[in-house]
């Protein structure tokens, strides 16, 4: 063929007119012609000819179409005509149309916002070049199935030297020390101690200044210390000059050498890197105390790496059978290291709970779809009738279903760009790792397309298909709009029915998100939270370090606690390991007379240590003997308070005060203590409900050097901090602060997990809840509309209001109620599996309140959304009811 | 006698064999075909001009205006040599299914 008609065939074949179409009609016509004269010629009138002629031809338009479809690029032309006409019909409908991209939008848009969340955390690599081949490595103890542990420095160097598989392998250990330099007030920071080689592995260089050589991390070499960029700017406001002057880490000089680019942290939460240096417990093996950074080879799985290492630790188990016995060694992705189990799944149900979202707003417009489509049977008749194919019918309504969910999914899109906003605003002081940044991406928008085309398709596909088949006959003949069949409202209700079982399924999660909150809120009512101010405090405490002497420690807290209760305001002030509610140690224990040798059986104690005067500061009540006193926690008088959980599992029903226990450490026994008071039952930590029961000893008997200072005070507690700090820098210019804040505050934002995801599931529950009783709405309106006579009939026949009102409602809700029984058989499941997770504090995996308040919840809103139209239909007007066709 | 349908894809076949002969029109093709095959075979339009449509793309055969014997513009199709080819490749797949069901319905 040549070219430039070749073209010109499917340029024609785009617009589906001009000369290709001339060429076509004149063609068939003579073709008509021809056959009427052979007609003729055999003998049949004129009329007679003509007529058997067109029969035999069929539907020319038709044959024109069907030989239009064979040219290329036709799919184009169809694509195009297909589209302007869905873009019509969608301004034709604008409310409709309106009413399904804003469904589409909210369930797009929830969706988009948490793949990009869960893409965030769970699965996008470091932002280094080779991110994807990081990976952790870490001991466990082949045997026990432990949770695994640190590496020790002589394991480390033996790793790295014979493993195979590695392009890199490094270490860190990790700690807080306290920063201060005499011009600004000590800071406590994360700090990491690293191998020489770590930085030039992950591919990042300091901005400013320069990276530790080798000679750095040898010893006797001068310390120095690499800042990050968030200390560089707030602490020294940007100053380049800061380089090569010198801090103090815990007390110690170093110089400052570099700075690191603006948001690296590595490897999670750090703003300062020391080198690594020799220190005296690396020579050990038994000194599991670092982290191992590696990278692999390209192209080199994981699984190659894990059976590497194992050989080397099998080795070492061989050589070093005291310290290295049954240690194997186990290699992690980078994310799977920080993302806990808990996180994982929290995530995954996430996923889960905002694609029933989807789904819920998916059959919301399927239904809404279909009734229209019922109203359109007539068109589709015309258009059958005028030779459209069934497959030419679904494949328009495809077209226009798909444009409607694109256009949700634009609108979805911008609603997930604000939602991850909130989200990555609402995370920013949750110490999440500086790697998982909550931003959109091309994964993001790649998502938003995929799923809007999706659900374009399979809300469309149903209606679609039942629209396009049609009797013509029926409905070109019946007067009225074609009434919904049997299978079309089986399908309606189906789809209703699925809405609010979903829901209820989301419902439950929020549910168990909201009780838990709330059990939070109840828990330890008898602290006065409001007005108790806390702050932590680090006393440098290691070998070698200013505080490294208990009595050091002790004479500290002893010169503190004056100075406390002097401030400004403040009537109570005490010194504890952890504040109410916030957190609490755990120790083994043995109960004097109930002597254990496994060590995995023995009972254990929470354990908090605190000064004179936190039992009465916290208004923790006394059940029996006595609180503490000055001298108890001497040596001679070792001396614990229990709690009554405490009290009743280790000494049952006898009187615990006069009873002794001791601690467990390491396998060697401490000192008897003596119980001398019984106090309430306390939480210890809101975020751990399974922990064990707890006791209090005299800061005296276990001077900590890792405590929070709390205090009462009659006024604004917030106003403390400033003299707080005064008050302990004069007695040490170089120990830092944090954490200050009112014990109310601390609580909340120790609950920023249940707030956050608390709110999010709600609001997934909520969307659902509103779709699927709009839903319901839409339904029951429609078929009340389409009874209308028949309603007026019965009325002017003399049925009641209230028995026509009945008629009505009776379907809307079966439907909710078939909806809710199904539903709640999900809901068990779900509420199994959140227990299950152990993130929730005070969950219950059959928590029938729950279950109970959803039932209510859905009845009352759902049965609202169906008495309304039944209402209305109730009351109308026989007369005009009967006059409205 | 029930009306024989043409075989799905048979259609191409005969087209093109009856275009082997010289250029015809539309009309002139199916009633070639029907008249070579003793009157059995009814091409019907609705599929006959979507073959044609086909099989130019496919540059199988070319269509030129001009004029019929009683002096009607119509347009011929004349095969190319792709359509040669084509003719040939499914004649020689013809003969081997026909012999093939012939000996199953002869044999089995």
């Amino acid at each position: 063929m040549k070219l430039y008609r070749k073209i010109g065939f499917q340029v024609a074949g785009l617009f589906g007119r001009g000369r290709f179409n001339s060429e076509m009609d004149a063609e068939m016509r003579m073709h008509l012609e021809l056959r009427i004269e052979r007609n003729i010629a055999a003998g049949m009138s004129p009329e007679e000819a003509r007529y058997a002629a067109l029969r035999s031809f069929g539907g020319v338009e038709q044959i024109k179409e069907r030989a239009r479809d064979q040219l290329k690029g036709a799919w184009v032309a169809q694509l195009i005509r297909d589209l302007r006409f869905a873009v019509r019909t969608i301004c034709a409908h604008r409310w409709f149309s309106a009413a399904v991209i804003v469904t589409l939008a909210l369930g797009i848009g929830i969706n988009t916002t948490v793949f990009t969340l869960a893409n965030a955390v769970l699965f996008k690599p470091l932002p280094i070049s080779g991110g994807e081949r990081l990976v952790t490595v870490a001991g466990q103890n082949l045997t026990k199935a432990d949770s695994p542990t640190l590496i020790s420095y002589p394991d480390f160097g033996e790793f790295r030297t014979q493993n195979r598989t590695f392009e890199g392998l490094e270490s860190a250990r990790l700690e807080q020390v306290a920063l201060s330099d005499g011009t600004h007030p000590p800071e406590r920071l994360g700090i990491g101690r690293i191998s020489a080689g770590m930085f030039s592995m992950l591919r990042t260089s300091p901005v400013l200044g320069r990276d530790f050589t080798v000679a750095d991390d040898r010893p006797g070499a001068e310390a120095v210390v690499l800042l990050g960029y968030g200390v560089w700017t707030n602490r020294y406001s940007s100053a380049s000059g800061v380089i090569g002057s010198s801090v103090r880490v815990n007390g110690a000089p170093a110089t400052i050498i570099g700075v690191m680019p603006k948001g690296f942290k590595f490897p999670k939460d750090e703003d300062l890197w020391m080198p690594l240096g020799p220190a005296e417990q690396f020579a050990s093996r038994a000194n599991h105390d670092l982290w191992l950074f590696g990278l692999l080879k390209r192209s080199t799985s994981i699984d190659a790496a894990r059976a590497d290492l194992s050989v080397i630790a099998a080795r070492l188990a061989a050589s070093f059978p005291d310290t290295n016995k049954d240690l194997g060694a186990i290699v992690r992705t980078f994310q799977d290291t920080y993302n806990g189990e808990q996180v994982r799944s929290i995530f995954l149900m996430m996923l889960g709970a905002v694609g029933f979202v989807l789904l819920i707003a998916c059959a919301n417009v399927a239904n809404m779809m279909l009734s229209r489509s019922i109203g359109r049977a007539r068109e589709f008749s015309v258009r059958a009738a005028l030779g459209a194919s069934r497959w030419q019918l679904v494949r328009q309504l495809l077209v226009e279903s798909v444009l409607l969910s694109c256009l949700g999914g634009i609108l979805g899109l911008a609603l997930a760009t604000l939602g991850v906003h909130a989200f990555d605003l609402a995370a920013q002081d949750t110490g999440k790792p500086y790697w998982i940044v909550f931003g959109m991406d091309y994964t993001t928008f790649s998502y938003v397309a995929i799923i809007s085309v999706a659900s374009g398709v399979a809300f469309g596909l149903l209606p679609a298909l039942r629209a396009s088949r049609i009797d013509i006959n029926m409905t070109l003949k019946a007067d009225t709009p074609a009434s919904i069949g049997h299978r079309g409202g089986r399908l309606t209700a189906a789809l209703v029915v699925l809405q609010f079982a979903l829901t209820v399924i989301l419902l439950s999660g929020a549910g168990m998100m909201m009780r838990s909150f709330l059990a939070v809120q109840a828990v330890n009512p008898f602290v006065p939270a409001d007005s108790i101010f806390t702050a932590r405090l680090q006393l440098p405490a290691g070998k070698g370090e200013r505080y490294a002497d208990s009595a050091r420690r002790l004479q500290f807290y002893d010169k503190l606690m004056p100075l406390l209760e002097a401030l400004p305001g403040v009537t109570q002030a005490a010194v504890a390991s952890d504040p109410p509610g916030l957190g609490a140690s755990s120790r083994q224990i043995e109960i004097e007379g109930q002597p254990n040798q496994n060590p995995r059986q023995r009972p254990r104690a929470s354990l908090v240590i605190q000064s004179l005067g936190y039992l009465p500061l916290i208004r923790l009540p006394m059940l029996a003997g006595r609180g503490f006193l000055a001298a108890d926690g001497s040596t001679g008088r070792e001396a614990a308070v229990v709690t009554h959980a405490f009290a009743a599992k280790y000494y049952s029903n006898q009187p615990a005060v006069g009873k002794r226990f001791r601690f467990i450490e390491n396998d060697k026994p401490g000192v008897w203590m003596t119980v001398i008071g019984v106090c309430a039952d306390i939480v210890p930590d809101t975020t751990n409900p399974d922990a064990s029961p707890l006791i209090c000893i005299p800061c005296r008997q276990e001077p900590s050097g890792w405590m929070s200072l709390i205090l009462r005070s009659s006024s604004d507690p917030a106003g403390l901090a400033g003299p707080l700090r005064a008050a302990v820098q004069s007695l040490d210019q170089d120990l830092p602060l944090d954490g200050m804040s009112t014990l109310t505050a601390a609580l909340r934002h120790q609950q920023w997990f249940l707030s956050i995801f608390g709110t999010l599931f709600l609001t997934f529950a909520a969307t659902g809840l509103v779709m699927a009783s709009v839903g319901i709405y839409a339904v029951v309106a429609q078929v009340t509309a389409r009874r209308t006579r028949e309603i007026g009939i019965r009325m002017a026949l003399g049925a009641t209001a209230s028995g026509v009102e009945r008629l009505v409602l009776s379907r809307g809700l079966a439907q909710l109620l078939a909806g809710l029984l199904l539903g709640l058989v999900g809901a068990v499941g779900t509420m199994r599996l959140l227990a299950a997770t152990g993130l929730l504090y005070g969950a219950s995996s059959n928590d029938t309140v729950v279950l109970a308040g959803i039932s209510v919840v859905l009845v009352s809103v759902g049965g609202f959304a169906c008495w309304l139209p039944a209402h209305r239909a109730a009351n109308a007007d026989p007369m005009s009811a009967l006059r409205c066709e | 006698m029930a009306k024989p349908e043409l075989l799905s894809g048979t259609l191409d076949l005969l087209v093109l064999q009856v275009l082997n002969g010289g250029p015809l029109h539309g009309f002139a093709i199916a009633e070639r075909i029907h008249a070579l095959s003793r009157d059995v075979l009814i091409v019907e339009e609705g599929s006959l001009y979507p073959s044609l449509y086909r099989m130019e793309e496919k540059g199988w055969i070319e269509p030129e205006w001009g004029q019929s014997d009683k002096g009607r513009r119509a347009k011929f199709y004349t095969l190319t040599k792709d359509g040669r080819k084509q003719l040939a490749s499914e004649r020689d797949i013809w003969d081997r299914v026909a012999v093939a069901i012939g000996d199953v319905l002869r044999n089995a």
